[in-house]
């Protein structure tokens, strides 16, 4: 064989090799066995199972649960499935202070462990963004946030 | 020629880089939620999309010098892998400083950022290969297999974020990014794409010289003679 | 004034910019003077290796 049509075959191997390995990372069902977090529904679904072990649950911080305590830098949530009222959800429980982003209804992964009382105590508190990216709305420039801060402060203290 | 890619598509690419920067740093609204912080996005997107282009043309290169060995496409092959790995690496830093107020960590075991570092490590082996192998002729047949074989990081992590749950966000598009900040991105993005086509045309000289004092003759690369039967020897490098 | 607080935290629903809950990040300049200053340099530094690893000999003439 010469060494063209040699290489030529070897491409056409290598190709086939990139081609297939693709086909099973994209296709196979190695997402299913290597998911990075947990849905609430997916984790309680586990049972006992899901007790103990290190793992990660994701999904969105339901409205009006979050609850801060910055004395003591304890936040207390609920991370449901969706922010459809009434879809699953578990309580997390957190000792550190989440990143600003951090609010009602925005995406969480909480890594840590659940156990049989129904409390997921966090250790790490990750926030994910939506892949939007928007410019404030009339009156609601960050920098004048920014600027009025004591001024909202004040007014929250006095609520 | 040579001097209007040295010089003129360098001050071009600066130009563009510093527009692009500038609308997203000074002219572009910040985001609503992210604040200041997204203007961050300017210098990872397009570090990323620079060097996902040039592995892509890695790729290419690899495939065609099997098809049809050249020292222009070894080179090519070569040059596009180590600027994409510079690329690469910088779009990983930026990436990790901007997780760090955004998702509260520098790193996570993500899809998206695990599927990115495999990538880097396999053309960081691709790079360390070509060291390794002393005769120009099976280096750039060896490695030419394993870049064609490393190519299938490409396509994971583009849509890693699609096909499985992650941290990281699937791509933007310009329905869901604000007018002003899709301008400043693509400015940034053109500006980063000539920058690494000027980086992809100096190292590829680089490339080319050696393998020319590496081989007498390249002109005389065994498979070319075998393919043209030694007639049409003029036609390489 | 006292309009504009109310309105403001009628826009934020529970808390303050900077307070927990906000969802707003403030401020962070210095991530993304970070991330411009490495880029940057990591650039210039490539730009520095080839310009030390150029060609001795110029392959212009035989393009």
């Amino acid at each position: 064989m010469s060494p063209v049509a040699r290489n030529r075959l070897i491409a056409l191997g290598a190709l086939l090799v990139a081609g297939a390995g693709l086909g099973f990372v994209a296709f196979g069902n190695i997402g299913e066995n290597l998911v990075y977090y947990w849905s609430p529904s997916e984790m309680l679904g586990q049972g006992a199972k899901a007790y103990s072990a290190t793992i990660r649950l994701g999904g969105v911080v339901e409205p009006g649960s979050i609850q801060w305590n910055a004395e003591h830098t304890t936040l207390q949530f609920r991370v449901a499935d969706d922010v459809k009222e009434g879809s699953p959800s578990v309580l997390v429980r957190s000792t550190e202070t989440p990143p600003q982003m951090f609010r009602d209804k925005i995406g969480v992964v909480v890594e840590g462990t659940y156990d049989k009382s129904g409390v997921f105590s966090s250790n790490r508190l990750m926030v994910n963004h939506s892949n939007e990216y928007r410019a404030p709305k009339e009156g609601e420039d960050p920098r004048q946030w920014q600027e009025t801060l004591s001024d909202a402060t004040t007014a929250m203290g006095a609520k | 020629m040579g001097k209007f890619i040295k010089w003129g598509l360098l001050a071009l690419s600066l130009a563009v880089l510093a527009t692009g920067w500038w609308l997203g740093l000074a002219w572009a609204p910040p985001d609503r939620e992210m604040g200041d912080v997204q203007r961050i996005m300017y210098v990872h997107v397009p570090l990323q999309w620079a060097a996902l282009v040039a592995m892509f043309i890695n790729f290419v290169a690899a495939v065609s010098y099997m098809f049809k060995a050249s020292w222009k496409l070894d080179a090519t092959a070569e040059s596009s892998a180590e600027v994409g790995l510079v690329l690469g690496t910088a779009g990983m830093i930026t990436g990790a400083i901007w997780g760090r107020p955004t998702w509260g960590v520098y790193w996570s075991w993500d899809p998206r950022l695990t599927s990115q570092a495999i990538m880097l490590v396999a053309y960081t082996g691709y790079l360390v290969l070509r060291r390794f192998v002393e005769d120009p002729e099976k280096r750039a047949t060896w490695s030419s297999v394993v870049a064609i074989i490393g190519a299938i990081n490409l396509p994971i992590v583009w849509f890693s974020v699609r096909w499985w749950r992650s941290l990281h966000q699937v791509q933007s598009t310009p329905k869901t990014v604000d007018p002003e900040m899709t301008l400043a991105l693509r400015v940034s993005a053109f500006g980063m794409l000539f920058i690494t086509l000027w980086f992809l045309v100096a190292r590829y000289r680089q490339a080319l010289a050696e393998r020319q004092a590496e081989v007498a003759l390249p002109d005389a690369l065994p498979s070319d003679l075998a393919a043209a039967g030694g007639a049409n020897s003029s036609r390489v490098a | 004034m006292m309009t504009l607080s109310t309105q403001l935290l009628g826009l934020l629903a529970a808390a303050a910019p900077g307070q927990v809950g906000s969802g707003r990040i403030v401020g962070g300049w210095g991530y993304v003077w970070a991330c411009y200053a490495i880029t940057v340099a990591m650039l210039v530094l490539y730009a520095v290796s080839l310009w030390v690893r150029r060609p001795k000999a110029p392959t212009d003439a035989k393009e």
